[in-house]
């Protein structure tokens, strides 16, 4: 199939530009995170290919390089016809993205790629009565340039008549050397290019620093972050309330519906325990990943994350951190995987190592079915403060406070002890300007992290709730579980738990819960649903209640899940990004033996306490 | 005097860069639009000794003191 690559600068536009182009036929390739991925999509036969944001073919952070590699990789392929490259070019910023633009038309000359420049944005001169000479343009770039405005659609049909053409001659579309390019270096001539051929007059800057003086601001600016992450927090739990409710009513009435028509009972208990039990009680929080995942995209392209990013940069200084860490550790709130990929973006490579290492600790969305269930088993719920505040609610709050208070100790701890010699590099961040962001493909974002949410982790909390099951089932059947294989594994464990005074079960759902920190309210939904319990977490957190455990052992029972890093999908992707099984080993025994050290002290105190 | 001296509205011309800035960063600035003979003014601090915003052709950058302090320029009015 005939490819065209999309290439410019962040912020240019062009993943609106791709959305006109492919329309909602797309695929991303990788997971979503902050600028790392890439996208395929196809218009009228012919593949069209997104890649990240860059400012230059010479690469500075990990992100760029994985981009620019990815680039020349789809370039240089011997085989088969060379990709026509389209460079998209920001008439609000043409230096900017000249200086891109001269890289890609040299590098495209040297591999005998065909390609032309859209020159995006026109919209925003025109609004503001700004010409600018596009044929000089043209003729001294020596390449074809199409203007248009993706947002408002105009040139659109031009483009797209192009692209047919590059695609059917590309030898008419051969890319040329530059001459003045080797005399000057491109640096000088995008200045000049822009000075002499573009628009006069800086176009969105006096907005940007009308908004810039509200949200960059001493107090108001921080009053505002406040306010906005507040909303932030409220609203995965507000807006995916009812979205949650409905799922585990349809699951459980599923459940019952599915119950009624098997007569085995051994099948049935299967059934319900294994598959609507164990699989259903994860899908619930699905709604919250779609939210936060939709709100955090509604940040980014209205160019506040990169604000919230120099607010955040001088409190997190102190920690070893820089501004940058901010977004990760927001996606983290999410899920670590595509917090782990949203690092790249960290120029300083022991900052990028600190901020892998620390996120982790952010409370994602497999914790907080585990914390459901145990505040709700072992804190009363109480109103506190003539009723302002629920006493479940702050200890849901003081959780998250913990993890990020512990990940920045952690950090601070780190920077000056194992990553002390990694090497480092400044705080250096354009900003884009303020936009409305565009609806559709936040959606269509916020659905395909929600997709792959659940084939990633769908699959593993399947297998491991069967083979739980199967184990706890056998040899003696229902209501057995004492006497079960589970039993004879988990009492093999039980010297390791002791300490913390939690008994066999928990153990076994500690340990599968390695797997991926939401299996072990499945697991132990599976296990009490062996027992003849009932499965949902009111009932489960009955169960506990009833079972004997100390409120000490629930606390160090938390503490220990806020800590230890659990999911094996993590390990894997740090494993990746890193490319060092030691780091991974490393962070894994680290917080291994501080969750577990912090439980028993914990546990202590409370005793010791009561 | 180094651009971290700049004061919130204040124009200047880059003349220089010195020694101890590693080349690769001076090259990414330079790609930036940050060399020799750039106009730039400060276009906001921030509280605390925080970020500040620099307006270089048509973009604002956000700079630290550990790159600014390292681009030296002279003030035009």
């Amino acid at each position: 199939m005939d490819q065209i690559l999309l290439i410019g600068k962040p912020n240019s536009g062009k993943s609106l530009l791709f959305n006109q182009l492919t329309g909602l036929n797309q695929k991303v390739a990788n997971f979503p995170g902050v600028t790392v991925e890439v996208k395929q999509g196809e218009m009228e036969g012919i593949k069209i290919i997104d890649f990240p944001g860059l400012y230059s073919l010479e690469a500075l952070t990990k992100d760029e390089e994985v981009a620019v590699e990815k680039l020349k990789l789809a370039i240089d392929h011997e085989s088969g016809k060379k990709p026509a490259l389209v460079c998209i070019l920001d008439a609000t910023r043409l230096e900017r993205s000249l200086v891109l633009g001269l890289q890609v038309q040299e590098l495209a000359s040297k591999m005998g790629c065909p390609l032309i420049f859209a020159i995006n944005m026109m919209d925003v001169l025109l609004h503001n009565k700004i010409e600018m000479n596009i044929s000089e343009l043209e003729k001294h770039l020596g390449a074809r340039v199409i203007p248009l405005s993706a947002k408002s659609k105009v040139g659109l049909p031009e483009l797209k008549n192009i692209i047919r053409e590059m695609v059917a001659k590309p030898q008419s579309f051969g890319a040329l050397k530059n001459v003045e390019l080797e005399e000057h270096g491109y640096v000088k001539i995008a200045r000049k290019f822009a000075q002499d051929y573009g628009p006069k007059g800086d176009l969105i800057l006096k907005n940007q620093g009308i908004l810039d003086n509200i949200f960059l601001s001493g107090f108001f600016g921080g009053l505002v972050f406040f306010v906005i992450m507040a909303f932030l927090f409220q609203s995965i739990f507000t807006w995916s309330g009812p979205a949650m409710d409905l799922i585990e009513e349809l699951i459980s009435s599923a459940g019952n519906f599915v119950g009624g028509y098997i007569t085995n009972p051994m099948a049935k208990d299967f059934i319900q325990d294994a598959i609507f039990g164990g699989v259903g009680s994860f899908l619930v929080f699905v709604p919250q990943i779609f939210v936060l995942t939709f709100i955090i995209g509604i940040l980014e392209d209205s160019g506040y994350l990169a604000r919230a990013a120099i607010i955040c940069h001088k409190p997190f200084s102190f920690f070893g951190l820089n501004g940058r860490s901010f977004i990760p550790f927001l996606s983290g709130y999410a899920c670590s995987i595509p917090a782990v990929m949203a690092t790249r973006t960290i120029e300083s490579s022991k900052k990028r190592l600190l901020t892998i290492f620390t996120i982790p600790l952010m409370v994602c969305s497999a914790r907080l079915p585990v914390y459901a269930l145990l505040v709700t088993a072992f804190i009363p719920d109480t109103m506190l403060m003539g009723g302002l505040f629920n006493s479940r609610g702050m200890v849901f709050f003081g959780l998250y406070l913990f993890g990020i208070l512990t990940a920045l100790i952690v950090s601070a701890i780190l920077s000056k002890t194992s990553f002390k010699k990694e090497s480092d590099s400044p705080f250096l961040i354009e900003l884009p300007p303020y936009r409305l962001p565009h609806w559709k493909p936040l959606i269509q974002r916020a659905l395909t992290s929600s997709r792959q949410f659940v084939t990633k982790a769908g699959l593993m909390i399947f297998s491991v709730t069967v083979v739980i099951w199967l184990l706890g089932y056998f040899p003696n059947g229902a209501d057995q579980l004492e006497t079960s294989w589970l039993a004879w594994i988990g009492q093999k464990f039980e010297w390791f738990f002791k300490p913390l005074e939690l008994d066999w079960k928990y153990g076994v759902a500690i340990i599968v819960s390695f797997l991926a920190r939401e299996v072990f309210v499945g697991t132990l939904g599976t296990m009490f649903g062996i027992e003849g319990a009932d499965e949902n977490i009111a009932g489960l957190a009955e169960n506990i209640q009833a079972s004997g455990m100390s409120l000490g052992a629930g606390i160090s029972l938390i503490i220990f899940y806020s800590i230890a890093l659990q999911c094996v999908s993590t390990l894997a992707v740090i494993k990746k990004e890193t490319g060092s099984m030691r780091f991974v080993v490393y962070q894994f025994l680290f917080y291994m033996g501080l969750a577990y050290l912090m439980s028993f002290l914990g546990l202590h105190l409370v005793n010791a306490l009561a | 005097m180094s651009l971290w001296k700049l004061k919130k509205n204040q124009k200047a011309q880059i003349t220089g860069f010195s020694a101890a800035l590693d080349g690769k960063f001076q090259k990414r600035l330079s790609d930036m639009g940050l060399y020799e003979n750039s106009l730039i003014s400060c276009f906001l601090s921030t509280p605390f000794g925080g970020p500040k915003l620099y307006s270089i052709e048509g973009t604002v950058l956000s700079l630290t003191s550990d790159l600014a302090d390292h681009i030296h320029i002279k003030i035009i009015d």
